[in-house]
């Protein structure tokens, strides 16, 4: 994966948040992930194949998902199944708008998630698996992403 | 008094779910027919309750949505479909209208962007 690839992933987030909420999430700068697990409350994750292979996950807080289901929903109608659901979508929507860029061949799976810490989501050992944080509002969440 | 239009929303993500819903009922005069959450549930709600529009996402568990449209579009050839996808690029946005879509609505889902499609669809079927 080369730094442009990152940049596809970061700008679909920060995309996301912009058309969503109207306002920007600031993405910090990627590190390589390491060995200690990286999820928050819920994780979205994203399985891709194709020409390229690999899989992202986007990590959020209960509070980020919750103002965001705010956003989405008009009210604060949300309950846990709305949250849990929406951080899947996000995770969804980021890799398909993906294919704005590597088009129909970059094919995602649809979004499974993980609630709580239970423990780290595996990648492939072989290829390096980077950490993108985001800040929205006063919430943090980050983009993993392992790319062929 | 002009009847309500009859949709059905298709997506597995339930708050799009949610938020299609309430933005059509707010927005516009229809009835929500039935809200499926993958292809097949939506085929057997398609069947029973005979929408005029629907919203369809395309990856989706169990059988996608162009799959759907297709099925769709040959039980009832003048049925409305905008599809609501995340995913981006040309070849599948060309592939869904040269199937019969009249609309494609990119995610993230904006009230804009649903609006302007339904708008054009309505205003495509009164010319």
């Amino acid at each position: 994966m080369k730094e442009n690839d990152l940049n596809v992933f970061i700008d679909s987030t920060k995309n996301y948040f912009q058309q969503t909420t109207k306002e920007e999430a600031v993405a910090g700068v990627p590190y390589v992930k390491g060995k200690d697990p990286l999820v928050l409350d819920f994780s979205g994750i994203v399985g891709i194949s194709g020409k390229r292979k690999g899989c992202l996950y986007l990590t959020s807080s209960h509070k980020m998902l919750g103002d965001l289901g705010e956003i989405i929903l008009g009210d604060s109608s949300y309950g846990e199944q709305d949250l849990k659901d929406l951080v899947g979508e996000i995770a969804n929507t980021i890799a398909g708008n993906a294919r704005n860029v590597y088009g129909s061949s970059f094919m995602i799976s649809v979004p499974a998630v993980v609630l709580g810490v239970p423990e780290d989501i595996s990648f492939p050992e072989e290829l390096p698996v980077f950490i993108v944080p985001f800040k929205w509002r006063n919430h943090r969440s980050f983009l993993v992403v392992c790319l062929e | 008094m002009k009847e309500k239009m009859r949709v059905l929303i298709v997506d597995d993500s339930l708050i799009i779910r949610k938020a299609i819903h309430q933005h059509l009922s707010d927005n516009y005069n229809v009835e929500v027919v039935g809200m499926a959450e993958n292809g097949i549930v939506a085929l057997e709600m398609f069947d029973k309750t005979k929408p005029e529009y629907v919203t369809l996402d395309i990856n989706m568990p169990e059988l996608d949505g162009l799959s759907v449209l297709e099925q769709m579009l040959q039980r009832d050839p003048t049925v409305n479909v905008i599809i609501v996808t995340a995913l981006s690029d040309k070849d599948t946005a060309l592939q869904a209208i040269e199937m019969g879509a009249k609309g494609y609505v990119i995610k993230p889902l904006t009230f804009e962007k649903l609006q302007a499609a339904v708008n054009q669809l309505t205003a495509q079927e009164q010319n």
